[in-house]
């Protein structure tokens, strides 16, 4: 099986069928993370989208010494911050389209709800981790912060999560 | 807390985040434990909250495929003609100030020199020529550049054609 990295440099002259084998290995993850940092199932189509297309716009300026996992990452966690900037109605947004949680647990939608509520350098490494499987040094590169950072940061917010559970 | 289940609690929580089994060692640990229990109770709780997104239905994937490729598409055809032989043009009109002040530089060291040694409708000719050619010579090469870009532009189509 070609690696990403192989399937990227071809995109970048122009093949097509390649860009299809990406599409295929990173909608899914792409989109469940995308869900989760926006919380809200339409934003996470749009930046989706948005991601691929940036993806295919920028192969040309792809260097194949780089990992594609991190740097299509870094793209999607970019557009999802700079479209919460924009936005300034979030909240009635997100009451309005949040996905309808499906039969769980009082404790799961808590904790869902201390997810969402984590600061954002925090919530990102979490879903970075959990939702791309991304290992310290991908993180390093998609934010762009030393890895001790990194670690303490995951730290940092199972800890939070933890305390906020164990108190209510 | 002592260090073990610090340990402990530290690995399972990367077993949880990576979507794995914790290691046995950690699980029989964990039953003997009650802070790490409670742990792990909490690692399950936290894996349904984050598992949670993955009802949602996905994306139709040629959808996004289809938008994809049409970018990748139009990011790989060529430039317009007129955008191209612009920036050409613009590359190129970027040392005609340096040709002109040597041109003229050149004319005037000429008419010092030549000065005492021939007439001055001699010298009024000469420069004539000189700047008459000069001019001509920027302008064939000026002339050229639609030309050139469109050469290029039809050699990139013809080597893009299966």
């Amino acid at each position: 099986m070609e690696s990403d990295e192989e399937l990227m440099t071809r995109v970048a002259l122009g093949d097509e069928a390649a860009l299809g084998l990406l599409v295929e290995r990173y909608t899914e993850p792409l989109q469940r993370f995308l869900q989760r940092w926006t919380r809200n199932r339409v934003d996470a189509e749009d930046l989706l989208q948005d991601t691929w297309v940036r993806i295919a716009r920028g192969a040309k300026t792809f260097r194949p010494n780089q990992r594609f996992r991190s740097w299509a990452y870094r793209i999607a966690l970019n557009l999802a911050r700079d479209a919460h900037r924009r936005r300034t109605v979030r909240e009635a947004y997100v009451a309005n389209h949040e996905t309808a949680p499906t039969r769980t647990s009082e404790d799961t939608i808590d904790l869902r709800r201390q997810v969402d509520a984590l600061p954002e350098s925090l919530r990102d490494v979490l879903l970075l981790r959990y939702y791309a499987g991304m290992t310290e040094s991908e993180m390093t590169e998609v934010l762009a912060i030393p890895n001790g950072t990194v670690k303490s940061r995951l730290h940092t917010a199972i800890r939070r999560l933890r305390e906020g559970s164990d108190h209510e | 807390m002592n260090r073990l289940c610090e340990e402990t609690q530290d690995r399972l929580s990367d077993a949880a985040l990576d979507q794995r089994t914790p290691d046995p060692i950690d699980r029989e640990h964990a039953e003997a434990c009650d802070a790490c229990a409670q742990h792990r109770n909490f690692l399950h709780t936290l894996r349904s909250a984050l598992d949670d997104v993955s009802r949602v239905p996905a994306l139709p994937m040629r959808r996004v495929q289809d938008r994809a490729t049409r970018v990748l598409r139009a990011a790989q055809s060529p430039a317009p003609f007129g955008k191209r032989l612009l920036r050409v043009v613009g590359l190129a009109l970027l040392p005609l100030p340096f040709v002109i002040a040597y041109a003229i530089g050149i004319a005037k060291g000429a008419s010092q020199l030549l000065d005492s040694i021939l007439p001055q409708s001699a010298l009024i000719w000469l420069g004539m020529i000189y700047f008459s050619t000069l001019a001509i010579g920027i302008g064939l090469v000026y002339a050229a550049l639609p030309f050139a870009v469109a050469q290029r532009r039809s050699i990139e189509r013809n080597s893009e054609s299966p």
